[in-house]
């Protein structure tokens, strides 16, 4: 069923995909367009282009002493700072080039050369001869500015639009790590990691995705630690995307997804630069998408979820304790309502003879059948938990205080269900919350186990768990197991899964992430240091 | 897989969604949940069987038990089988048991003295049926009657009687035969299966289970009752089966005889071994046992080594004794093996065995058996030397 689904999708992905290259050949060809030097055609050009913006701001100059040269300044009013453009770049044209020979004999100089490497104070300029390149600069926040019978224009950093500073993240807090998030703005997120990873083998490579949207997206990747395949890999699917917009990196995430139609993400997300950097550092790679404060790291394997950054910063002990509290939790949430149903609706012999007692007098007269119940109150836990995320912080409360109150206590009090329904759906719902990768996905997971349950008992919890398990290992992310390091086994790769060992133990790079050619240097920490050589007995 | 086989295995599985009443998904408040089973022979003949249902809303801790009355209540209904009974049952109480969380079966005397073999066939083959139930004897009345007797200490009369077994461990004087070490134990060869029976401390009052006592422990032969032994005799039938965890032995100080002293066993070690001379079976019997002064009222002597080994001698005694007195009621009384000797025969002298099996109770009556008992004291409590008063 799963393959003839995929199949029709993938049919129909083939067509768009067609379609897709087919206009962008009309479209968007890389033909170098020259800039006209003629003024008058191009100040034409420029208006026949950006017709009918009207946020678009075009400015005649005219510079120099004795003969006067038209400059044309464009911009997008709202995306240029001001202050910049009046102070360093309209200043220098207007005011200093009095004083500068504009003279074109001189060293044999053109007039745009001089104005780059004499006038403009600004720090970034860029030289451009294609005029939809100049357009692109343009949007992107930077003035372009063309120069009367010159074919070359200047493109000048003044970027300056409103944008978020870097902030706490929302979705994973930290006791003990940075508290720096990452941003929607690109520069600001790369320095990030630049700032955090300071070598120039920090490769940050960019590339441009979405027809309208011209989304940039960086593709991040320590060289000598990150495995070659994987980079290109994801560059090749990267630059098939042919899509009119990438407004945040889950469009991302999903088209380059390796199992489109799995629940399981084989992309990773985060929104924290530590945890980015330290992922870089076991030989991710991760996608960096402008107008995105969640950046994507890959290959993305089933462990990540109980690897918080966190962990790494504290003492190994506590660090393990917290690692098991988190499997115990993915398990509770994912089994609790489907094995309460099956120990009361099928193995009560199995269960404490008090407990059956408790239970089956919570039971009592009650209407629905521990299936229905399971379900009703799944179901009242994920509206209730949409509804939170959705609504405006003070509503949220008022959810909350219903959900709690009204829906908890009331439906015992009311006999509609019993109190230990309400107590495992509670801990089921607390223990979800732990993994939050996994805490979208978990629901399907938990249905799909409460169904078996009913049917058969505790046979259809291990028949849906064998099905499950053997879907997780049938998963690739970017061709390293899902489930690595538990099959394939790699003994020295669980010395960071259900426990996180001390740092000192492990001295090597995760194998299938970096790869095994010989070439490469695995080792991350200087073997010899453990703590047991600072004795002081020297 | 084709074309056709995909909708309909489809199909089958959404359809297998609403056949979940079908099988056996039982809901635990649905299900009449049997905690004791009582079973009587009749004066006709017929089998009566009493279930002991708990009412869980009444049982639940934390409720307000008051207004809920009793916590169980019980059915009873007769057959030719126990299986006529047993839907008799279903059909006078309109639920389906549960029989996962029996606590005891109690087996009434009359039942008891025709033979039981036959009758527990229901519970081995129910699948359901909880094996490890401890397995008891009414002495004088009938299960039934018992089963109506209330318990002042628990809501479940059942939970009682259950706990009045386990307590065995630190008493030794009640035999924890769960269900399925008697079906082994009817089954096999050369043993004789010994059940403990609940008795009245008075005819007339059967009202509480604070009026009942294990104070017999029936004696069976190949499956039929015949006959009674006490708790003292337990306790050394306990002590020759390896099963003592814990018990007291009192006997005189030896050396003021008028003045008691308790001595606990608290880890009784035996075996039992058989050895074949000259065309006759001998039994021996060892017990090795670990004691601690329980109590002492003799004020005058601490606790010395000399001392103590006096009171070792003492005890081992007083336990030999009895041992001796086990057997031989055993083998004049009651004349079958009740030690599993047999059983010992038939492992280690097999040769021998297929000469004597169809008689060996017979023989039993006539082996000789050896008792050796040894008890070492290791601590004597806080104190060494009992407090006087001046």
């Amino acid at each position: 069923m799963f393959k003839r689904l995929s199949k029709i999708i993938g049919l129909r992905k083939k067509e768009n995909s067609s379609s897709n290259t087919a206009m962008a050949a009309d479209k968007k060809q890389p033909m170098v367009e020259g800039i006209p030097t003629d003024i008058n055609d191009l100040k034409a050009r420029v208006r026949r282009e950006f017709d009918r913006c009207e946020d678009i701001v075009i400015r005649t100059l005219e510079i120099g002493q004795d003969n006067f040269i038209e400059m044309l300044v464009v911009y997008f009013d709202g995306l240029v700072n001001k202050d910049t453009l009046n102070a360093h770049v309209l200043r220098p044209l207007l005011i200093d080039a009095r004083i500068v020979p504009l003279d074109k004999s001189v060293n044999k100089r053109t007039i745009v050369n001089i104005i780059e490497r004499n006038l403009l104070d600004n720090c970034e300029i860029l030289e451009l001869t294609d005029f939809n390149q100049c357009v692109q600069n343009i949007l992107s926040g930077n003035t372009v500015l063309f120069t009367e019978g010159s074919d070359i224009a200047l493109a000048t950093c003044t970027k300056g639009f409103a944008t978020r500073s870097v902030d706490k993240p929302d979705t994973e807090s930290s006791v003990r790590g940075s508290r720096e998030g990452f941003v929607e703005s690109f520069r600001v997120n790369t320095s990030l990691l630049r700032r955090r990873i300071r070598t120039s083998s920090l490769k940050i490579e960019e590339m441009t995705i979405g027809q309208q949207t011209n989304t940039k997206v960086g593709i991040a990747y320590v060289e000598g630690i990150v495995n070659k395949r994987i980079v290109d890999e994801v560059i090749s699917r990267l630059s098939k995307i042919k899509i009119d917009g990438v407004l945040g990196s889950g469009t991302l995430e999903e088209l380059i997804q390796d199992a489109p139609l799995s629940l399981m993400p084989t992309v990773a997300n985060s929104e924290k630069p530590d945890k980015v950097a330290g992922k870089l550092l076991e030989g991710r790679v991760a996608i960096i998408t402008d107008g995105s404060p969640f950046v994507l790291t890959v290959p993305c394997l089933f462990i990540e979820a109980f690897q918080t950054s966190e962990d790494y910063y504290s003492l190994p002990f506590i660090a393990s304790f917290i690692r098991m509290l988190r499997f115990i939790a993915f398990v509770i949430s994912m089994y609790g309502p489907a094995f309460y149903v099956a120990m009361v609706g099928f193995h009560q012999s199995v269960v404490p003879f008090k407990l059956v007692v408790t239970i089956a007098a919570a039971r009592q007269g009650l209407p629905f059948s521990p299936f229905t119940e399971a379900f009703i109150m799944g179901l009242t836990f994920e509206l209730l938990r949409e509804a939170g995320i959705r609504m405006p912080k003070p509503v949220g409360q008022a959810v909350s205080i219903v959900g709690a109150l009204v829906l908890g206590e009331a439906s015992i009090r009311a006999g509609i269900t019993g109190a230990p329904m309400v107590i495992v759906t509670a801990i089921t719902a607390i223990c979800s919350f732990i993994l939050t990768p996994y805490t979208d996905l978990l629901p399907f997971a938990r249905f799909a186990l409460l169904i078996a349950a009913n049917v058969l008992g505790l046979i259809g919890i291990a028949l849906v768990s064998a099905a499950g398990l053997v879907h997780l290992c049938s998963l690739r992310s970017f061709g390293v197991p899902f489930m690595a390091p538990f099959a394939p086994l790699n003994l020295s790769g669980l010395k960071d899964t259900f426990i996180r060992a001390p740092l000192w133990t492990m001295f090597t790079r995760p194998k299938e992430l970096t790869g095994i050619h010989p070439d490469q240097n695995r080792v991350r920490m200087a073997l010899e240091i453990s703590p047991e050589d600072y004795d002081g007995n020297e | 897989m084709n074309k056709i086989k995909l909708p309909i295995l489809a199909v089958a599985f959404i359809a297998i969604l609403f056949l979940t009443g079908c099988w056996d998904n039982n809901d635990v408040s649905d299900v009449a949940i049997v905690t004791a089973i009582g079973i009587d022979k009749l004066e006709d003949g017929r089998l009566a069987m009493t279930w002991q249902i708990l009412k869980p809303e009444a049982a639940q801790p934390g409720m307000e038990g008051g207004q809920a009355g009793k916590a169980y209540t019980n059915y009873t209904a007769a057959g030719l089988t126990l299986n006529e009974a047993h839907k008799e049952l279903i059909r006078i109480s309109g639920r389906k048991p549960f029989y996962g969380h029996i606590q005891v079966i109690l087996l009434g005397e009359k039942l008891a003295k025709e033979g039981i073999a036959e009758f527990i066939d229901i519970f081995e083959r129910q699948y359901e049926f909880n094996q490890t139930v401890k397995v008891l004897l009414t002495k004088d009345m009938t299960a039934q009657e018992l089963l109506e007797a209330e318990s002042d200490l628990e809501n479940l009369p059942a939970i009682h009687l259950m706990n009045l077994v386990e307590a065995n461990i630190f008493t030794g004087k009640v035999i924890d035969l769960p269900f399925f070490k008697l079906v082994m134990e009817l089954e096999r060869e050369g043993r004789s299966t010994v059940i403990s029976a609940l008795s009245s401390k008075s005819k007339n009052d059967k009202s509480t289970i604070k009026e009942m006592q294990i104070e017999y422990a029936g004696i069976f032969r190949k499956g039929k009752l015949i006959g009674y032994i006490n708790t003292v005799q337990v306790q050394s039938l306990l002590f020759i089966a390896n099963q003592i965890r814990q018990t007291l032995i009192t006997t005189e100080h030896p050396l003021s005889p008028d003045k008691q002293i308790s001595v606990e066993i608290v880890r009784g070690q035996a075996k039992r071994e058989v050895s074949l001379s000259e065309g006759r079976i001998k039994g021996i019997v060892y017990v090795d046992a670990l004691a601690r002064i329980a109590e002492v009222h003799e004020t005058q002597y601490s606790l010395k080594p000399d001392i103590a080994k006096i009171i070792e001698s003492e005890t081992a005694g007083r336990i030999k004794q009895n041992l001796v007195t086990l057997i031989d009621m055993a083998q004049d009384n009651y004349g079958t093996d009740i030690f599993g000797f047999g059983e010992l025969v038939y492992k280690n002298e097999y040769g021998f065995w297929k000469s004597v099996k169809d008689d060996w109770d017979e023989y039993f009556v006539h082996m000789p058996i050896d008792v050796f008992v040894d008890v070492k004291i290791k601590r004597a409590g806080l104190i060494d030397k009992p407090s006087k008063a001046r």
